[in-house]
């Protein structure tokens, strides 16, 4: 009887311990709803909220995992200050951000009585923000309604996560996280969108620290295989 | 009496085993001449180059043809030169980077899937094929861009794996409206090299037991 109580034990502390996946790619996507606290030039801040997508591409060891991360938000922002070279314009109106990068993560081992893993994943992030003014005011220079204001920013991102600890990638252990990430714009674009498949960049110019982005998503999904 | 008994009884039961012969009775299904599925299978090193290979040739070949005048106006073995090597942000529409791109990458994977790949290989192997394009080919016109690089076969991937399980879902129908949307969507299934395509034969035994043969073709 006791050998039987044993070996029960000795199973399912197997389970609990054993990884869904191991040595292998898998692809991980999921839904994200968005959070941005955004400094820009004249300390003009603004924050801004979005819902978007996030994917993660990546080779699993054992406790690490290497991944090509990317998180995507679309949202509305409220009235910002925005200039590049003479073009200088106060607005409103909507944004698209994408973010890449590879991010390492390290999965801490399951605790007993529990189907979830605990992990931690850091890396440096590259984005590009395009924003369109629905509502502005031209300070100085020309800006029509159909331009873009666009600016790349880089930093880090932080995710601190929770996955199912399943037997196997094909039960699509779900996921929740959340990432933080801090970055500061390298380059600004003026953009003509009057043809609706061509982007015209009109006029483009360096910047280093006048634009802080903090990103805070809570990313919800699956391993999709 | 007992006789008008008798007949009562055995009518009501002829009609009640009528109606429940009339109720276990098959729906009527459509007769499907093919089965379509995906089948996983392992490939030598040869056979992948060579698939690798009929991708990237078929890539220079669409390039012109699909994007005309794009590649003979902002087009020039100049550029080519000036942007090889070069990885750039780029500030495409969302038609472009959030449309065509996840598209063609889904397409990429259907490609592969056809030809045998199980759903990770095709997603790596569409990796390869759209960096060779981003990197090799695209920039006659345009540098490589970091989102094409990614998105397309991450979200083509993704967008791919969605359309091949509607396709087959469509395609098994056997509805000819049906199987004209699948194939649509998934336009390899059409063509000679898709492994999944198995040929159905009824089977009636005479004894009332009917099934259904499948007959794969190498």
């Amino acid at each position: 009887m006791n050998s039987r109580i044993l070996l029960t034990l000795i199973i399912l502390s197997f389970i609990q311990s054993a990884n869904a996946y191991e040595n292998e790619f898998a692809l991980k996507a999921g839904g994200s709803v968005a959070f941005s606290h955004l400094k820009y030039i004249d300390h003009s801040e603004d924050n801004a909220g979005g819902v978007g997508f996030n994917t993660n591409f990546g080779y699993r060891f054992k406790s690490f995992e290497f991944n090509l991360t990317s998180f995507t938000a679309f949202g509305e922002m409220e009235k910002l200050t925005y200039q590049i070279g003479g073009t200088r314009v106060d607005g409103e109106g909507s944004f698209n951000h994408a973010s890449f990068g590879p991010t390492l993560r390290y999965y801490f081992d399951v605790r007993p009585n529990t189907k979830w893993q605990w992990y931690i994943a850091l890396g440096p992030v590259w984005s590009i923000n395009t924003f369109k003014l629905e509502d502005f005011s031209v300070q100085s220079g020309t800006y029509k309604k159909q331009y873009r204001y666009s600016y790349n920013s880089r930093g880090w991102m932080l995710t601190i996560g929770l996955e199912e600890a399943l037997i196997s990638k094909d039960l699509n252990p779900a996921y929740i996280e959340l990432l933080i990430a801090y970055q500061t714009a390298y380059q600004v674009a003026l953009l003509d969108n009057s043809d609706f498949k061509q982007v015209l960049t009109l006029e483009s110019d360096s910047v280093r620290t006048n634009i802080y982005t903090t990103t805070v998503m809570i990313n919800i999904g699956l391993m999709v295989f | 009496m007992r006789l008008i008994s008798f007949l009562l009884i055995f009518c009501l039961s002829f009609t009640s085993l009528g109606f429940a012969a009339q109720n276990e009775a098959p729906e009527p299904e459509r007769q499907v001449k093919w089965h379509y599925e995906y089948k996983d299978r392992s490939h030598t090193k040869l056979e992948t180059w060579k698939h690798i290979g009929i991708v990237y040739g078929i890539s220079w070949a669409l390039y012109p043809l699909t994007q005309p005048t794009v590649f003979t106006e902002e087009g020039s073995f100049k550029k080519y030169g000036d942007n090889f090597g070069r990885v750039v942000f780029d500030r495409d529409t969302p038609f472009w980077n959030w449309l065509v791109h996840p598209i063609s990458g889904s397409q990429l994977y259907l490609y592969y899937r056809a030809n045998g790949y199980n759903r990770i290989d095709s997603m790596a192997l569409s990796f390869i094929s759209s960096t060779l394009f981003e990197f090799t080919i695209e920039i006659y016109t345009e540098p490589a861009s970091v989102q094409d690089l990614y998105q397309t076969p991450v979200l083509g991937a993704i967008v791919g794996l969605g359309i091949e399980n509607l396709s087959l879902w469509l395609l098994n129908t056997g509805h000819p409206v049906a199987k004209f949307i699948g194939h649509t969507i998934n336009p390899m299934t059409l063509f000679g090299f898709f492994e999944g395509k198995v040929r159905t034969y009824p089977i009636i035994d005479g004894k009332g037991k009917t099934g259904v043969s499948f007959i794969y073709e190498f």
